[in-house]
């Protein structure tokens, strides 16, 4: 298995705070890798890092085994990488089909009929993104985020905010997407999504790397529960 | 992308009245119409970014100076020589456009956003106009060309296309050239406000972070958009200059800024229709009021731009425009 | 010696004005970032208002200033009311309205006033050092200048008035929930700001020629000053006025006073550019370090 991204001891301050600490994360083409850790522990950060947000102070981030760390963050999204970010960034005064025109960048696109239909768009093609209800919000951001059919996508908390159903479906058109040839990382809170969807998992806490494997094998963890009830 | 004709009755219809205007009125109301036409261009300009791309730029003034001085210094220059009018128009232009270049890169490749562009555009306007102020000297001179300071250039010659019939732009051929430039520029502008870049545009001013993410290069749409609008603000000026005879360094001022703004807001900037008529009516609805007193017609543009930013954000003639599309059925298709 | 209390004199000169023009506006668009293009037109109203009541109602000089303030705070409290208000979060709207204000006030005093108005004189006096001749009043406004910048950090900074006001202004939903009048605080705000600015005009009405364009006089500086403060505006005005100050006095010196203001708008352009959250995010960031 290729490795498509790479991080090696990636390292970012604010200030006197450090978000992102030493961390090394390695993920192979065709997981599903969940970034996951309670509030603080710097998943978003070191997404921004990779995806070209922000700058790390020290450390490499390689795409494809290729340094990436002077590129733009456009420049990035054009080697193939697609991103969602946390809240719903859709554009509320285009239409759905506006939405997805803009986003649809590169030969090899998902057609359009087929993500309306997976993303239950169909009915409000013509709408403007702004009156969506949350739910298809998310959806649409995450099918902005994968149209151009882009080898590794990043989506932060592409739950948030959506019913246990929502979440259900979600977790189906990710693995649905996958089996399609796209890596997915996922920075999520919900116990159960992760569950569902993730091939493997790595958690962060307080901006360090604490524990990688299988989703059986993180939660079982017991300095894991600790983490999580606040104990350590 | 090819133009719906069927939608688009209102502006055909309005633009076949203007072209038969020349048939009815004599030629004091035939150049009034066309000083207020001059006038349409900075305000497309404003309105593409601005209306489109939400960047809230005070520069187009700066740009149209600087084309009208170039083109008096050029013209002036070049006196006698073959083309000359074409010349000038030409580099003119071009100067207008690198000027464009290198504050839009400033700008936006150097982060500098929002608020901000309004602050530093509008400090490049006042140094300009400021600097022209004090060239009063006779050492400010280019060429044949002298600047003049406060009282400004006259005197360049009009533009004219030699072995063209009725080739002098004056009159009604001054009328004809600018509309016919008008329905070019609305025609290239509706192109480009449907094309992919010009949503990409449209979408950036939402949200550039998440136009960047889905791997478009937001600085160079925004800096292409900023240089058209500022080559849109040199036509004026050129045109400007080309009717009057003159420039001075008022049309850079801190009044003569705020006018655009007024013709825009007041027009609706999100669409550029809208902006071209309304354009020529607040430009003729000022020149009125100012019979009554220059500080008149100042006070009721002010209150024109208040009431229009309070009460009709979309701009009050793109409001009595869609009205009037609505009530008449036959202009909808 | 001489020529050093020239410069001095010079520089303080400078510091006191751009500081004066920049306070009020340093309420508003530093603190409520509300950019108030009609921040001129207080000044003038204040102007207008000392002068005119000092003649008119034959007032004493002080309390002259203290009947522009008010009107000037009355005018500010009107405009909040039926359209500031209204433009709270909507920035680039505030830019093109206060415009719109502007030109409907300056216009207007034209109007009312005509194109000038006869002043007051300068109080206190001259004295002689050398061949040059200095007012006493412009050397207590450099000293007034800094006393209310102080008092105004006192305010906002230290009394717990300032703190409400400050909270609000940065989280005005938090503020709310707890039972905070965000609307008044912001009310309250506003004319704190117009009533500086008001303060400015009475400050320097005997000292200038009173024309309705007065307050375009101190407009750009105010900007350009408030600009270059950044972010915490009472911790960065008075290094802006400084170094905006110097530059000023400098090239003037050197050139002319028209040379002088692109030299400061030039550097406004850069400070935008280079130094983005002004003068306090520099001496923020040292402190942190």
């Amino acid at each position: 298995m290729a490795t498509i991204l790479e991080t090696k001891s990636v390292t970012k301050k604010f200030g006197g705070f450090t978000a992102v600490d030493n961390v090394s994360l390695k993920v192979d083409s065709g997981e599903i890798r969940f970034v996951i850790g309670p509030n603080g522990a710097g998943k978003s950060t070191l997404f921004k890092l990779v995806i070209g947000f922000h700058s790390p102070n020290s450390g490499t981030i390689l795409y494809k085994d290729k340094n990436i760390e002077k590129l733009k963050l456009h420049e990035r999204i054009n080697l193939g990488m697609g991103v969602k970010f946390q809240a719903p960034s859709v554009f509320s005064e285009l239409t759905v089909l506006e939405n997805l025109f803009l986003a649809n960048n590169r030969e090899h696109s998902i057609k359009v009929s087929d993500l309306l239909n997976d993303f239950a768009l169909e009915n409000e093609k013509n709408s403007l993104a702004g009156d969506l209800s949350h739910g298809k919000k998310q959806w649409l951001d995450i099918a902005l985020s994968t149209i151009s059919k882009p080898d590794l996508v990043f989506l932060d908390e592409p739950t948030a905010g959506l019913s246990v159903d929502e979440t259900r479906i979600t977790g189906e058109i990710v693995k649905n997407l996958n089996k399609q040839g796209i890596t997915f990382i996922v920075v999520g809170h919900d116990m159960d999504f992760v569950k569902q969807t993730a091939s493997k998992v790595s958690l962060l806490h307080l901006g360090k790397m604490f524990i990688e494997g299988s989703v059986d094998e993180v939660l079982s963890d017991k300095g894991v529960n600790d983490i999580y009830l606040g104990l350590s | 992308m090819k133009i719906d004709y069927k939608k688009n009755k209102l502006q055909i219809l309005t633009f076949i009245v203007l072209g038969a205007i020349p048939l009815f009125v004599d030629s004091y109301y035939l150049d009034n119409i066309s000083y207020f036409m001059c006038w349409t261009f900075i305000s497309l300009g404003l309105a593409v970014i601005w209306g489109m791309g939400g960047i809230l730029s005070f520069g187009q003034t700066a740009f149209f100076g600087l084309a009208g001085y170039g083109f008096s210094v050029i013209s002036i220059n070049f006196l006698g020589i073959a083309g000359v009018s074409l010349w000038s128009i030409v580099l003119a232009l071009m100067l207008t456009g690198i000027f464009g270049l290198i504050v839009g890169y400033f700008l936006f490749y150097g982060g500098i956003y929002d608020v901000f562009i309004g602050i530093v555009t509008l400090a490049i306007t006042l140094v300009l106009e400021t600097f022209m102020q004090q060239t009063a000297g006779p050492e400010y001179t280019i060429g044949d060309a002298r600047l003049n300071g406060f009282n400004g250039m006259q005197g360049m010659p009009t533009i004219g296309f030699e072995n063209i019939p009725f080739g002098l732009v004056e009159g009604v051929t001054q009328y004809y050239f600018i509309l016919i430039l008008s329905i070019i520029i609305l025609i290239s502008l509706y192109k480009f406000k449907n094309s992919k870049m010009g949503l990409i545009f449209l979408a950036s001013k939402e949200d550039r972070d998440r136009v960047s993410s889905l791997g478009h290069n937001v600085q160079k749409i925004q800096l292409i958009a900023f240089t058209i609008a500022s080559l849109l603000a040199g036509i004026s000026g050129i045109l400007y200059t080309n009717w009057g005879g003159y420039i001075t360094p008022d049309s850079m001022g801190l009044v003569s800024a705020a006018l655009p703004v007024v013709y825009v807001a007041a027009s609706g900037k999100k669409d550029f229709f809208s902006v071209f008529i309304g354009c020529i009516f607040f430009v003729w609805l000022s020149q009125t009021l100012a019979i009554n007193g220059k500080q008149f017609a100042i006070i009721v543009m002010g209150l024109i731009l208040v009431i229009a930013t309070r009460f009709f954000p979309d701009g009050i003639i793109l409001m009595l425009k869609n009205k009037l599309v609505e009530k008449i059925k036959w202009l909808q298709s | 010696m001489v020529f050093l209390f020239n410069i001095f004199y010079q520089f303080g000169d400078s510091l006191a004005f751009l500081l004066l023009a920049a306070i009020g506006l340093a309420v508003i668009f530093g603190m409520m970032k509300i950019i108030n293009l009609a921040h001129g037109e207080f000044i003038t109203v204040g102007a207008y208002g000392t002068v005119v009541s000092g003649k008119v109602l034959n007032l004493p000089l002080p309390i002259a200033m203290a009947f522009g303030v008010l009107i000037t705070i009355i005018f500010g409290l009107i405009l909040e009311k039926f359209i500031i208000r209204y433009l709270y979060g909507r920035p680039l709207d505030s830019v093109v309205a206060t415009w719109g204000i502007s030109l409907i006030v300056s216009q207007s005093f034209l109007v009312i006033f005509g194109p000038s108005y006869e002043g007051l004189q300068t109080p206190m006096g001259n004295f002689q050092l050398g061949e040059f001749s200095y007012s006493e009043y412009r050397i207590f406004l450099i000293f007034f200048a800094l006393f209310i910048l102080f008092l105004l950090y006192y305010l906002f900074m230290k009394t717990s008035f300032g703190t409400l006001a400050r909270a609000t202004i940065e989280n005005p939903s938090i503020s709310s929930s707890m039972g905070v009048d965000v609307k008044n605080v912001y009310t309250a705000t506003f004319a704190i700001g117009a009533g500086l600015a008001g303060l400015t005009g009475a400050l320097y009405a005997p000292t200038m020629t009173i024309v309705p364009s007065i307050g375009q006089a101190f407009i750009v500086s105010a900007f350009i000053t408030v600009v270059t403060a950044g972010a915490s505006p009472f911790i960065g005005l008075v290094p802006a006025a400084a170094f905006l100050g110097t530059v000023q006095t400098t090239v003037t010196f050197f050139f002319k006073s028209t040379i002088g203001l692109i030299a400061i708008l030039c550097a406004v352009i850069l400070i935008i550019r280079y130094l983005p959250n002004g003068f306090s995010g520099l001496l923020l960031k040292k402190r942190s370090k």
